[in-house]
């Protein structure tokens, strides 16, 4: 997905979401996602569901985590708690990935 | 318990095992001349066995009631420290209540009154029969997750603060608390007090008051019970242990007495450090369901002001936020409300809390941190320099240090 995509999901949940969210994000950076948007690129919010339902890409959910990590968060042990939690996800896709048939066969292949 | 002194297990043990020998030396050997004599001791040892077993086990078979026994709320997270402080905490209510004569009737059996070390009861856990208006009853140890003899005295040795207390009847155990911090300690704490007493005051009146009444503590009731009382027990022991000062993270130096009165919120967020992740992402689950503020500010106040409740929870989280999670407990049929509130006006409290939770999803499941799930750390980082690049983010530090920050764009 584009940049501009990218930008234009984050700013559609933002704008579904509203003031008691936006408010705490600065405004360069408020600024920042409207202009870098893609305004030919429509987006649909349903505000009766919940954001992992929206279809949004992996790279707007992870911007969206950012913003929430820098900006909704203001505790600091809730942000250490949210970092932890992403690097869990992390970890435990690596180690799917590492039991998984298909990575094993792969480096099998690379050692013939 | 003195080291000579028998219970009636130790009696049915010391009968079995012999029983075990003869029965195994009547296997292999017999007694030749002397066997009908050792055949006839062993049908003695036999009903002796019989009866002593309806010693130990009997009363306790007959208080299973068909309830949800806190031990199987506590099979949610059955090896949570806290969880087990907190069990522990409210055996020591059952204590005070078997100690009284209304309930020590409650502990006999066709005129067989048991006699129990007050340690054993703790081991027992208890349910809570909604008939019989509240009272606490005890379950027999293997049908419940039993804290094994360690486990009990790890936390028994403590010295927690709620062993001298004098509690009494079902507010008792916490305005001894609070008699203990306000009178014994001098500390002026009614923030702790109040909360601590919403968590055992509903609790029980969930027990009297509703029929059906099925949980009588919710797992989040008692991670906030021990929450508490791990955060004042350490306060506490620094105080008795190490010494009149209590040191700040920032390095600064306060007596123990004046960092309660001065910081509270300061001590409860100190002592969040001592609770495991796991722990402290379960407490705060309700929390970070929480809808956008300003809406749950609102309910709160048509809470409050509509059934005159005070839904503060804990200190140092907001009273929003503590009624966001009270609105989540009462879906769960889990709350304290239940119990202190007629039915007609619960219905009525469910009814809010539905149409309050269900109005916000997508708020809430920002607010969620697991509806991030699958997205990685690293991928994170690099929408952040997508979204401020470093030039940029430099920038912007240094504008927001020379100005007052100010909403921006149309998403305002």
């Amino acid at each position: 997905m584009t940049a501009a995509k990218i930008f234009s999901e984050v700013y559609a949940i933002l704008q579904a979401l509203g003031g008691s969210f936006t408010s705490k994000i600065p405004a360069d950076v408020l600024e920042r996602i409207e202009k870098e948007r893609d305004m030919d690129y429509t987006v649909h919010i349903n505000e009766n569901k919940p954001i992992d339902r929206q279809g949004l890409s992996g790279d707007s959910m992870a911007m969206l985590a950012y913003i929430r990590l820098e900006y909704w968060l203001t505790d600091e042990q809730d942000k250490q708690g949210f970092l932890e939690f992403l690097k869990k996800n992390e970890n435990e896709f690596n180690e799917k990935l590492a039991n998984s048939g298909s990575l094993r066969a792969i480096l099998a292949r690379i050692k013939k | 318990m003195p080291i000579n002194e028998h219970t009636p297990q130790d009696t049915l043990d010391s009968l079995m095992d012999e029983y075990k020998q003869l029965d195994a030396q009547r296997k292999t050997t017999g007694w030749g001349e002397r066997d009908t004599e050792m055949a006839a001791y062993m049908a003695k040892l036999e009903t002796q066995i019989s009866i002593t077993k309806k010693t130990v086990l009997a009363p306790l078979d007959a208080y299973r009631v068909q309830t949800t026994t806190l031990a199987d709320r506590l099979n949610y997270t059955g090896r949570n420290p806290l969880v087990k402080l907190a069990s522990l905490v409210l055996g020591r209510l059952v204590k005070t209540r078997y100690e009284q004569s209304a309930f020590r009737k409650q502990w006999t059996l066709d005129g067989l009154e048991i006699d129990t070390s007050m340690d054993e009861l703790y081991r027992l856990g208890f349910v809570c029969n909604s008939e019989k208006k509240g009272i606490m009853e005890l379950k027999p140890a293997d049908e419940v997750r039993a804290f094994s003899d360690a486990e009990v005295q790890e936390v028994l040795s403590s010295p927690y603060l709620f062993g001298d207390m004098n509690m009494v009847d079902r507010y008792g155990f916490m305005q001894g608390l609070g008699q203990f911090i306000s009178k014994d300690l001098g500390i002026d704490c009614p923030q702790i007090h109040l909360n601590a007493n919403i968590v055992i005051e509903g609790a029980l009146h969930g027990a009297s008051e509703v029929k059906d009444a099925r949980v009588l503590i919710s797992p989040r009731e008692l991670y906030g019970l021990g929450y508490m009382l791990n955060t004042l027990s350490h306060e506490l022991r620094h105080q008795w242990q190490k010494g009149k000062d209590y040191i700040y993270e920032d390095g600064s130096k306060v007596g123990f007495v004046e960092s309660i009165r001065s910081k509270p919120y300061k001590v409860t967020s100190r002592h969040r450090d001592n609770i495991t992740g796991e722990v402290y992402r379960e407490f705060h689950l309700g929390y970070r369901l929480a809808p956008a503020e300003v809406d749950a500010r609102e309910y709160a106040r048509s809470m409050n002001k509509k059934y005159n409740i005070d839904t503060h929870f804990e200190a140092g989280i907001s009273e929003e936020q503590n009624v966001a999670a009270a609105a989540i407990e009462i879906l769960n049929g889990e709350t304290t409300l239940n119990g202190a509130l007629s039915q007609e006006t619960r219905k009525a409290v469910i009814k809010n809390a539905q149409e309050f939770l269900v109005k916000y999803p997508l708020q809430q499941s920002v607010l969620w941190q697991e509806a991030f799930n699958g997205i990685f750390k690293d991928k994170v980082a690099q929408m952040g320099k997508m979204l401020m690049p470093d030039n940029e983010l430099a920038q912007a530090k240094e504008k927001a240090a020379l100005r007052e920050p100010k909403q921006g764009g149309d998403l305002r």
